[in-house]
């Protein structure tokens, strides 16, 4: 008696190495793809600009496309498991605005007059992010002890947001043009900006935060019947709820610090693998959506680059493409979308 | 032998200064099916949740009689809803496990068995593979019983678990729960509002009512002595008899004469329409005949009738006069 279908979980992981070989495959430079499997099979090739391109370029940014999109799902299904709503994610609840208000303080306090760090490094912009991340997360929690209504929450949680969101415009005006630009940058989202050691970083964050979600799995399956029978079945709800916050903060953290505000993946993602894998289990859960989170971003990742082309979309704005109509589709087709 | 399972001292229950129950000491036994009846808003939930140890009590304490970890010995079915797709039935009933399982929540045979187990109990088998958002409310309630059960814990509390069923569910949920407590010997507290479901399943009734107290007894004792018409202020129905009073609204008396069933519902039908039946010489007279499978009224002697609707026109018009 085994109440997950094990079968569908294959198909997944397939996809997920077919999109990454494909996805390495295509760029602005035409590789013949007889050539990228011989320089991922470690060759020289027939060019060696081939090699380099594969290897520093297109191997980072497919590897940024794993572990962001990995890391934005894993987030996006403890959000809407822990609020017990379809709609919780890392860029509905604020939390990405959160995020963008600590990393625009990092690149334009230099404007405002608060010199808060002379050159940011990868670790401070993370560092920033998380704890942008985490501040507006505890607020939104702490407003959530005393409300008990998801939908209130929900709307505080966009309202914070939109705070943050004003915050960053009011530093915005006040600051130089060559600082906006690179915060501008930001916003629209990347995932070709990362070397080795950047990619480590976000790597080592997924991991962490990655190991304290599977290690919470008997909580997140409580949790679905609400925070009275998880008490009963004895789980410590005061502590899950915590750890569930802090490890969905640094996953969001990081790969906003990175790559920027991406939408959509850690909501739509969920939703998507659930339609896929019909079980509430987070043991089966949590590997699915990180492989379909993957998926997912390794695919925006190849509309971006518009195949054939030299121009690379913001993925920002092809996340939100793909995932607002799939998000519709779901609630129409099912008439209403739960968690 | 010792067989109470959990136990009360002094118990007060309540939010700050807002007090529902005061020093209570209440006890629940093995085998025991009790019903904990109230008016509504009197704290029936808080009491339960109480005992659960889901909210801290005002003063006082509740004692379980064993060491081992409360989850482990003590499960609820309460009224907080459970929504949500993608879960079958027989995922969430396991659920009911995780006090006995460690962090990977992997289940092993022993846990697997208690989980069938807990399914033939209910008879929910066919139901194993759907979703829950597929069930109707009666079985949704089943299935949280089973849940509980899977848990294989002494004591079960039970929020009405009752509520918004049709009777048939109601009926089912009570017989299923008696019999837990005679096959299986666990304690069980149930908080309902159906009192003849009740009185006629329950070994012993708390009923909550006035001065913060609770009041404990069989049911019949509680009948007799008058304490359900105390707590729960009928308006027009007599629990000695279990029935709703009709004023006599006519001047016609009809004697009726007859057996089972046929003599009962007609009674009742004249008494609702406010006429006053009676054993002896009256103004008028029906007697009730049985023969072949065809019930008959003859009423006075004079007229024959095939149903109680024509019986009551009968005597409609005269009524008017």
């Amino acid at each position: 008696m085994e109440f997950t279908a094990r079968k569908r979980l294959i198909v997944l992981p397939l996809l997920l190495v077919v999109l990454f070989v494909l996805n390495i495959s295509l760029g602005s430079v035409l590789i013949p793809f007889g050539d990228v499997l011989s320089i991922l099979a470690g060759k020289e090739g027939n060019n060696p600009v081939w090699f380099d391109i594969v290897w520093d370029f297109r191997m980072t940014k497919g590897l940024t496309c794993v572990l962001a999109g990995s890391a934005l799902a894993i987030a996006g299904l403890l959000m809407q498991t822990l609020f017990r709503n379809a709609l919780a994610g890392p860029d509905v609840l604020g939390l990405s605005s959160g995020a963008s208000l600590a990393v625009s303080l990092i690149f334009m306090s230099q404007a405002s007059g608060l010199q808060l760090i002379s050159s940011p490094s990868p670790w401070a912009v993370v560092t920033a992010a998380s704890i942008g991340c985490g501040l507006v997360f505890i607020i939104v929690l702490g407003i959530s002890h005393r409300l008990n209504d998801n939908t209130s929450l929900l709307i505080i949680g966009l309202m914070i947001g939109a705070t943050a969101s004003s915050l960053v415009s009011v530093l915005e005006y006040l600051s130089k043009a060559e600082d906006q630009q690179s915060f501008l940058m930001w916003t629209f989202g990347s995932l070709g900006g990362l070397n080795w050691k950047e990619l480590q970083v976000l790597a080592i964050a997924l991991i962490i935060a990655g190991a304290l979600a599977i290690s919470l799995t008997k909580s997140l399956n409580a949790w679905f019947l609400g925070e009275n029978y998880s008490r009963s079945l004895g789980v410590n709800t005061r502590l899950s709820r915590v750890l569930i916050i802090l490890s969905a903060c640094l996953l969001t953290g990081a790969v906003t610090a990175f790559c920027g505000p991406i939408a959509f993946v850690g909501l739509a993602v969920p939703h998507l693998t659930k339609l896929l894998i019909k079980t509430n289990n987070h043991r089966v859960l949590i590997p699915a959506v990180t492989v379909a989170g993957a998926a997912l971003m390794l695919f925006c990742d190849i509309i971006a680059q518009l195949p054939g082309s030299s121009y690379i979309l913001p993925i920002n704005a092809i996340t939100a493409l793909i995932g607002a109509p799939v998000v519709i589709s779901i609630i129409i087709k099912a008439k209403r979308i739960t968690v | 032998m010792n067989t109470t399972v959990l136990s009360t001292h002094k118990l007060t229950v309540g939010y700050g200064r807002h007090i529902l129950f005061q020093d209570l000491d209440l006890k629940l036994e093995k085998g025991k099916l009790v019903c904990f009846m109230g008016p509504n808003g009197v704290g029936k939930s808080s009491l339960i949740r109480t005992l659960a140890g889901l909210q801290k009590s005002s003063s006082g304490e509740v004692t379980l009689f064993s060491k081992d970890e409360i989850h482990r010995q003590l499960a609820v079915v309460l009224t907080d809803r459970v929504v949500g797709s993608n879960m079958k039935v027989g995922e969430l009933i396991s659920i009911g496990r995780y006090p006995h399982l460690n962090w990977t929540a992997q289940l092993t045979d022993a846990d697997k068995a208690a989980v069938t187990d807990a399914i033939n109990k209910v008879h929910l088998s066919a139901l194993l593979d759907k979703d829950i958002n597929e069930l109707s409310d009666g079985q949704l309630q089943m299935a949280m019983i089973a849940r509980a059960l899977a848990q294989d814990t002494p004591v079960i509390l039970m929020d009405e678990p009752t509520a918004h069923l049709d009777l048939n569910n109601r009926l089912e949920i009570m017989k299923v729960l008696l019999q837990l407590t005679r096959t299986m010997n666990k304690a069980i507290l149930v908080s309902t509002h159906e009192l003849d479901l009740a009185l006629q399943t329950a070994d012993e009734i708390w009923l909550a009512g006035n001065n913060k107290s609770i009041l404990r007894g069989i049911p019949e004792d509680l009948v007799l002595n008058g304490a359900f018409d105390d707590v729960f202020r009928f308006k027009g129905f007599d629990l000695r008899t279990g029935k709703v009073q009709h004023e006599v609204r006519h001047s016609i008396d009809i004697e009726l004469i007859g057996q089972g069933h046929e003599l009962l519902w007609t009674k009742n039908a004249l008494e609702r329409n406010g006429y006053a039946v009676r054993n002896d010489q009256s103004s008028h007279r029906i007697v009730i005949k049985v023969s072949e499978g065809r019930t008959q009224w003859h009423v006075d002697d004079l007229v024959t009738f095939s149903s109680i609707k024509e019986v009551l026109e009968h005597f409609a018009p005269a009524v008017s006069h």
